[in-house]
């Protein structure tokens, strides 16, 4: 049971925990007739994890950006109380050598967090509803196999419908057997039939009586 | 000379941050390169994962670079379907490196700056090589045309596609797929069947509940539409004609789709290998593909099919009961039978295990590794 979730964890073992990770987490199945957790409320409450999880990423991003910012601030401070320093030279020291402002890209990622949360939950929105759609429909499909099934009962011939499936294939045969035996009378009878027809046709073909076979 | 024990360091110390640090990683690509962001689908959760553990794969065996180099050139190879080109690369080094020295903080140092940049300068010629010699045989990705979509039971959908202009693949072998109804998403699904005469193939495409690409190709995919496949990949999968052996296929729903192909590929080239193929489902029902696999196994001496049903007991024949695996295993020994399985990834998971449980020799099992996502990194 604990294999699938194992494996998972093995697979990157210094990796920390993502959003996505505990969203698309799938626990094995307890063998049928054991009893397990509810499905649904193990998935709901790993959504709630995976959004706790993207909140406090995005909290911790924030402090790191504050940081950096007085960071700068204190350096173009004690750059700029320093008359030995022309002013401004120093700020570049700190300030990160290449790419947009940290606070710039927090708020994208901010932007894209939420984003990921819709979609996370329209997705986890829509396979609930095809889930329950398929259970729903499979309990259709089983009413109405046993309706039809008790139908058939009631209307069987009066063997009383408790047999199992060999005595189900038993009355068949007998069914079968009887059914055959009736036919082979039906031919007999036929055959004779045919055979007296011959008969009559071929006294009216010829002129003179024909002897009776037989 | 990359100190690499230093790059390893510095990754571990870095990576510790977790989700934070792809997520610093695209937003700083996005807001320097905003062309770069279209090529990306409006969920990044997954991208972000991948991202890491790639980074991870590479920097863990950055000290034998050619451990990795299959890799690499395989990753620039699939990276053209997504559009990617040479120049997209010193913006993806840029954006790398302004995230390890925003999460280094103190530690950064420009030493460390230029091990990183040489490293990434490195993984970014092998996949640049990669991508452009590939792009001498092949286009970057094919077109396909939908000819049919047949809607076989509630959740498949058997679509025949058309590419644009020969599509080689060979039985077994997958495709990444992605729908114009769900842009940027991709999605691997394995040809059923041998190219026909013009080229046309049949998909089996189930839906995943929830599933963005499934539910939109089982629920909308039209004639007409336009899809657009990568290059075949996998090894797994596909006929070993060296070997003599008979074959046990094990498949789970859609998975039967490669198992399809490779009776096709058996009887075009009139193998005497003997195939015993164990299709299961939960419900009658969900066997949407019967009758077409009966008349093969009917027409081909050599093949026998087994359709077992997991749930379903209303059915008694010719049906068996049970899984697939359990079914089989059931039936006999298949110690000197080559194994192919596929299906769903919980099936293939149960699957393997009741396998090696029954002692068979785990050599001649045959197990398609990757998953069915692909996604740029």
């Amino acid at each position: 049971v604990t294999d699938a979730s194992d494996q998972q964890l093995a697979a990157q073992p210094t990796q920390r925990l993502t959003p996505e990770r505990v969203r698309s987490m799938h626990f094995g199945r307890t063998p049928i007739g054991r009893r397990g957790l509810s499905e649904e409320e193990v998935t709901l409450f790993l959504h709630r994890v995976a959004d706790d999880l993207a909140a406090r990423d995005a909290a911790e991003a924030s402090l790191r950006a504050k940081v950096a910012h007085y960071k700068d601030a204190l350096m173009r401070w004690q750059s700029e109380a320093n008359a030995d320093h022309p002013a401004g030279s120093a700020a570049s020291a700190s300030a990160s050598s290449a790419g947009p402002p940290v606070a710039a890209i927090n708020i994208l990622s901010q932007a894209q967090q939420e984003a990921d949360a819709y979609v996370a939950q329209a997705q986890e929105y829509c396979r609930r509803l095809a889930s329950d759609a398929r259970d729903h429909a499979q309990d259709i499909v089983s009413e109405a196999q046993a309706l039809a099934e008790a139908t058939a009962r009631e209307h069987r011939p009066p063997f009383d419908g408790n047999y199992g499936e060999l005595e189900e294939l038993e009355h068949r045969l007998v069914w079968a057997r009887t059914f055959l035996a009736s036919l082979e009378t039906v031919e007999a009878q036929l055959r004779t039939a045919r055979e007296a027809l011959a008969y009559e046709l071929d006294r009216m073909r010829s002129p003179t009586p024909v002897p009776e076979p037989g | 000379v990359i100190d690499a024990a230093r790059l390893k360091a510095s990754w571990r110390a870095v990576a510790g941050h977790g989700d934070q640090v792809p997520l610093f990683f695209y937003s700083s690509l996005f807001l320097s390169h905003p062309q770069t962001r279209e090529m990306f689908p409006v969920s990044m959760a997954a991208q972000r994962d991948k991202l890491v553990h790639a980074l991870g794969q590479v920097i863990s065996s950055v000290d034998d670079v050619d451990s990795v180099l299959p890799v690499l050139q395989q990753l620039g190879r699939d990276h053209r379907k997504f559009g990617v080109v040479p120049d997209h690369y010193p913006a993806v080094g840029d954006a790398l490196l302004a995230t390890l020295e925003h999460f280094s903080g103190a530690e950064w140092t420009e030493q460390l700056a230029r091990d990183w940049s040489d490293a990434f300068g490195i993984v970014a010629d092998v996949m640049i090589a990669a991508a452009e010699s590939a792009a001498t045989e092949t286009p970057p990705w094919w077109e396909l045309t939908v000819t049919g979509v047949e809607r076989r039971s509630v959740d498949v959908a058997v679509l025949t596609v058309k590419p644009h202009s020969r599509l080689p693949y060979r039985a077994g072998q997958s495709v990444a797929v992605e729908t114009p109804m769900r842009p940027r998403l991709w999605r691997y699904y394995t040809p059923a069947t041998l190219p026909a005469a013009d080229g046309s193939f049949k998909l089996h495409v189930r839906l995943v509940p929830g599933g963005p690409v499934s539910s939109a190709i089982v629920h909308s995919a039209q004639v007409g539409d336009v899809l657009r496949a990568g290059s075949p990949v996998g090894h797994d999968l596909t006929l070993d004609p060296a070997s003599p052996r008979d074959l046990l296929m094990l498949a789970g729903g859609t998975g039967v789709a490669p198992m399809k192909a490779l009776l096709q590929q058996l009887e075009a080239e009139s193998s005497r290998r003997r195939v015993h193929l164990y299709w299961g489902a939960r419900y009658h029902r969900d066997l949407y593909d019967l009758p077409a696999l009966r008349t093969l196994a009917e027409r081909a001496a050599g093949v026998r099919l087994v359709p077992c049903l997991s749930l379903d007991r209303s059915v008694t024949s010719p049906v068996e009961h049970g899984s697939a695996v359990e079914v089989a295993l059931r039936h006999g020994d298949w110690t000197d039978h080559e194994i192919y399985i596929c299906g769903s990834p919980g099936m293939v998971r149960g699957t393997v295990a009741a396998v090696r449980q029954a002692g068979l020799p785990p050599l001649l099992v045959h197990v398609e590794e990757f998953g069915n996502e692909e996604t740029l990194l």
